[in-house]
């Protein structure tokens, strides 16, 4: 009991003990996602997707709640994809893209960001091979697209990917293009107003807005 | 005191943070198998932020300060991911190998003599979209799949026959389920149609031999078609066509959808406009219905399908025999249900279970005198797939198919009640194991098991298939097997001492695939034992039915596909040598059966025109003499028709993303072709047997369509549909 006693008398001091320890932990932890993710762009600049990818992982399932780290070490990989020509090499990269897509749905389910990626990834096949895979996803695509923008309107990427996607079917058919420059220039708004509701959330992509017009003819 | 205690726990905390912070160096390299090493592989404490990827030589260095028991994982594209489980201080100049994963896209195939059309295939040779813009083949699937090697073209009767076999030697089934009366009823030489539309499947399976142990009752050849799982949108199809009309529609759901489809097929108008050498009283009128629903489950998905067909047609013909026109006439109506379950029920394990149901009545009539044959048939399927290791896929299963004939001979106006009742059950079980040598050698091993209680019969099929990988782009196989069915019920009828047809398969297959070529060279042998045989009694009856026929095929298919060879087209060709031998039904000797020809060759081309948003597509075939039996010879079967050949064309206009005009023509050059002679039963009283050509009905055939979809998204077009 006495014994008891004397323990309670230093519980504060094992508080602050605690607490000390979990700071210096937290600090840490928070300053190596920081930095560890700043590496990661670093590589992705330096044109080493692939290791790019693999530190986004390594940060991924450290975090452990974090879809972030996912959503870009899938991003990373399928904008490799498009890149590549082998076709075993860019199954084996949108396969492992989409693996991380699961693995961040699961960490936050209905993501308007995660589901506009997901779209991006099956574009990746059509790429690839339009003959197979465009008939197989083109509506999955954009059904993809329509639902990143029913979880947030205001998603610039989600309005945007939709709209490239639906002017590659366009040009095919020689439709006039015209028709697409007001939803491109919709997006402008969007990207303006973008908030960060989390440190690296998504931002990219107004930079394509230029390039998208005047593909499309518009004034 | 606190002031002593306050200041213990902070150098306390200092101190400890310190600890975590000493540092243990990892380090080593990562290989393949060769000792080449593998450059930006992934490197990684689980858990932690502790990790590196490999440098140009494979070599790794970082520091962890972690410390005791650590999971060190090792991962690279491609490859199979290594874990280890040590204390953190042993993973030091580690080397590490890392194995080719078997379940990547460029491991070996087991697969000998398939070919497949659609995107979850590394052996695919057909894309999607080939089943339906293939000239010539106007919607059918089976008429595509005709221009695939190892198939014998009978261009009077529209069938699939392979490699030496006869139509009733290759089944044809829906998800994995068996199809009971696959092709639509014709009459007079008048190719025959797959009934079902294209529209529903994503993708086929065709098999020409040395097929694995989950398919049963079928001498020669598998076709697997596989539905759609998912489609794409609620929409509404129109189809208005110079040979009839459609109407579809799709309700798409989150978890849900639902297709109807509907026509109305009636040949009457175009035969206003069209010769043909048929003396129709009435052309062919049909109407087909479909259902299809689908219904995704958390694990798994269910799909239910349901067909419902009618047709009716009449004709006169000129009887050799008593020089009178007689007519002809034949009502069918068939309905078709197949529901699968697919789901995962592990980690490691996946099922699927399906059911198919089959209600047929087939009614020819020639003048007063009618047949009418009635059957029920089901089958029922469970098949568990185990994914052991890397190494070890395990397939197994068991099914049973149960059949109820029915026949019945009358004058038009009598009683019509069947006499004929024919009954059997046919359960089988099944197991095959896939295992992996690595990533370059496997093999296949399978057994089936078989009982008919209609003969009382057991058979035990075993089969194998070994594949090894030559090259990236190339690969060997070989497959063995023993493959049973059961007699036409023609034969059965009132017959238990009768046995099983059997064959065995003998294989060599090279498979050779780049993104712009595909070659697939294949030499074959083939064994026939316990086929029908008979006598010819009077009046056509059969005498002395038995199980002593007997019969082998070999031979050579060539296929080859490529969309380099010229610019802007996409074209395969395919050629098959057979040489087929049998002493069956009523052969006094070994003769080649009228429905195989030695050379068969298929040449398809697909032009996308982007200025008039086109696609043009022709397909030729060549086939050469049909062997047939001259009467007035004393040699059996040693006739040979001419060479038969065919150019047929189709063009596809999108005129906007939803409205598509579609023209094909059969037989551009209208090629004069004929089928061999056809012979009087009985001897003129010359003493010779008056005869006539066997010719198509008609040279040529055009259809004209024009197709509208509706929907919310106009991205959607019928295209697929063509």
């Amino acid at each position: 009991m006495k014994n008891l006693i004397a323990f309670k008398q230093y519980l504060p001091y094992i508080y602050t003990l605690v607490f000390m320890l979990g700071l210096v932990g937290t600090v840490q932890s928070q300053n190596q996602y920081e930095s560890g993710m700043k590496k990661a762009f670093a590589l992705w600049t330096d044109a080493k997707p692939i290791e790019a990818s693999a530190l986004f992982e390594r940060i991924a399932q450290a975090e452990k709640d974090n879809w972030i780290p996912y959503y870009y070490a899938a991003n990373t990989l399928i904008i490799a994809s498009f890149e590549t020509k082998e076709t075993t090499t860019v199954n084996e990269l949108l396969k492992k893209a989409s693996s991380f897509i699961t693995k961040a749905h699961s960490l936050s389910p209905d993501n308007s960001e995660l589901t506009t990626l997901e779209g991006f990834m099956y574009t990746g096949y059509v790429a690839m091979d339009p003959a197979t895979y465009g008939m197989k996803y083109s509506n999955k695509i954009i059904n993809l697209h329509s639902k990143a923008i029913t979880l947030d309107p205001e998603n610039p990427r989600a309005q945007l990917n939709k709209t490239e996607y639906a002017m590659g079917a366009a040009r095919f058919f020689g439709e006039d293009m015209t028709k697409f420059c007001a939803s491109i220039k919709g997006t402008v708004p969007l990207f303006e107003n973008q908030k960060s509701p989390v440190p690296f959330y998504p931002q990219f992509g107004a930079d394509r807005i230029a390039s998208l017009l005047k593909q499309c003819n518009c004034k | 005191m606190l002031n002593r205690i306050k200041y213990l726990a902070i150098i306390l905390s200092l101190s400890l943070v310190n600890t975590t912070m000493a540092q243990t160096i990892i380090s080593g390299q990562v290989i393949e198998k060769s000792g080449a090493p593998i450059i930006g592989a992934n490197i990684f404490i689980e858990g932690s932020y502790d990790g590196a990827s490999t440098d140009i030589d494979g070599q790794f260095q970082f520091e962890s300060t972690l410390k005791g028991e650590q999971v060190l994982s090792v991962s690279y594209l491609g490859y199979a991911t290594k874990t280890f489980s040590q204390d953190i201080s042993t993973f030091k100049n580690l080397s590490i190998t890392l194995k080719e994963s078997t379940s990547t896209l460029d491991a070996v195939v087991i697969s000998a003599s398939t070919f497949k059309a659609g995107d979850n295939s590394k052996l695919a040779v057909l894309k999607p979209l080939d089943m339906v813009t293939t000239a010539g083949s106007a919607g059918d699937v089976i008429a595509a799949i005709q221009t695939l090697p190892g198939t014998q073209a009978n261009p009077e009767d529209g069938r699939l026959f392979v490699r030496g076999g006869d139509a009733s030697e290759t089944k044809i089934f829906i998800d994995g389920m068996r199809v009971f009366s696959p092709y639509m009823r014709t009459v007079g030489g008048t190719p025959s149609r797959g009934r079902y539309s294209p529209f529903l499947f994503k993708g086929v399976s065709f098999s020409t031999g040395g097929y694995d142990a989950a398919f049963g009752q079928a001498l020669s050849g598998v076709l697997d078609m596989n539905t759609i799982d998912d489609p794409s949108q609620t929409e509404t199809n129109i189809s208005l066509m110079s040979v009839g009309v459609g109407l579809g529609h799709t309700y798409k759901g989150d978890n849900n959808s639902i297709s109807f489809s509907s026509s109305y097929i009636d040949l009457t108008p175009y035969y206003l406009l069209a010769p043909t050498r048929l003396d129709f009283n009435t052309p062919y009128r049909g109407f087909s219905g479909e259902v299809v629903h689908r219904y995704k489950t958390d694990k798994g998905l269910l799909k239910n399908y349901i067909a419902a067909n009618l047709s009716t047609v009449s004709i006169n013909r000129n009887n050799l025999d008593t020089r009178i026109n007689e007519e002809i006439d034949v009502k069918n109506r068939d309905i078709y249900l197949n529901s699968t379950y697919s789901a995962i029920l592990s980690d490691h394990t996946s099922y699927k279970l399906g059911m198919s149901f089959g209600d047929n009545s087939d009614q020819f009539t020639i003048d007063n005198v009618r047949l009418k044959t009635y059957f029920k048939a089901m089958h029922a399927k469970g098949t568990f797939k185990t994914i052991m290791n890397d190494q070890i896929t395990v397939d197994y299963g068991a099914e049973v198919f149960a059949q109820n004939d029915n026949r019945a001979f009358s004058m038009v106006g009598e009683d019509q009640t069947y006499i004929d009742t024919l009954n059997r059950i046919i359960p089988a079980t099944f197991a095959s194991m896939d295992y992996f040598f690595n990533k370059d050698l496997a093999v296949k091993v399978g057994l089936r098991y078989e009982y008919n209680t209609a003969i009382n019969t057991q058979e035990l099929s075993p089969r194998l298939t070994v594949a090894y990988k030559l090259s990236k782009a190339a690969q060997i196989s070989a497959a063995a097997g023993m493959y049973n069915q059961e007699l036409n019920s023609e034969y059965l009828y009132g017959n238990s001492q009768l046995a099983n047809e059997k064959s065995t398969h003998y294989l060599l297959n090279y498979n050779y695939k780049t993104a712009k070529n595909i070659i697939r060279l294949e030499g074959y042998y083939k064994n026939y034992s316990d086929l029908i045989s008979y006598q010819p009694g009077d009046n056509g009856t059969k005498t002395d039915v038995g199980n002593d026929g007997e019969g082998r095929a070999y031979g050579i298919d060539l296929f080859w596909r490529s969309n380099q060879l010229f610019k802007n087209i996409d074209m395969w060709v395919s050629y098959s040598y057979l040489n087929n031998s049998r002493k069956y039904l009523d052969y006094p000797t070994f003769a080649t059966p009228s429905f195989s020809t030695n050379h068969n060759l298929s040449i398809v081309a697909k032009k996308w025109i982007p200025s008039l948003t086109s696609q043009l597509s022709l397909t030729y075939s060549l086939t050469s003499g049909r062997p047939y039996d001259n009467p007035n010879t004393s040699e059996f079967m040693t006739d040979r028709s001419g060479v038969y050949n065919n150019l047929s064309a189709s063009w596809a206009y999108l005129i906007t993303q939803q409205k598509i005009l579609f023209v094909s023509v059969s037989n551009v050059p209208r090629f004069q072709n004929e089928f061999g002679n056809r012979y009087a039963s009985q001897p003129n009283s010359m003493g010779t047997f008056d005869s006539e050509v066997i010719r198509p009905n008609d040279d040529q055939f055009f259809m004209i369509g024009f197709f509208i979809t509706m929907s919310k998204d106009k991205a959607k077009n019928q295209l697929d549909q063509l």
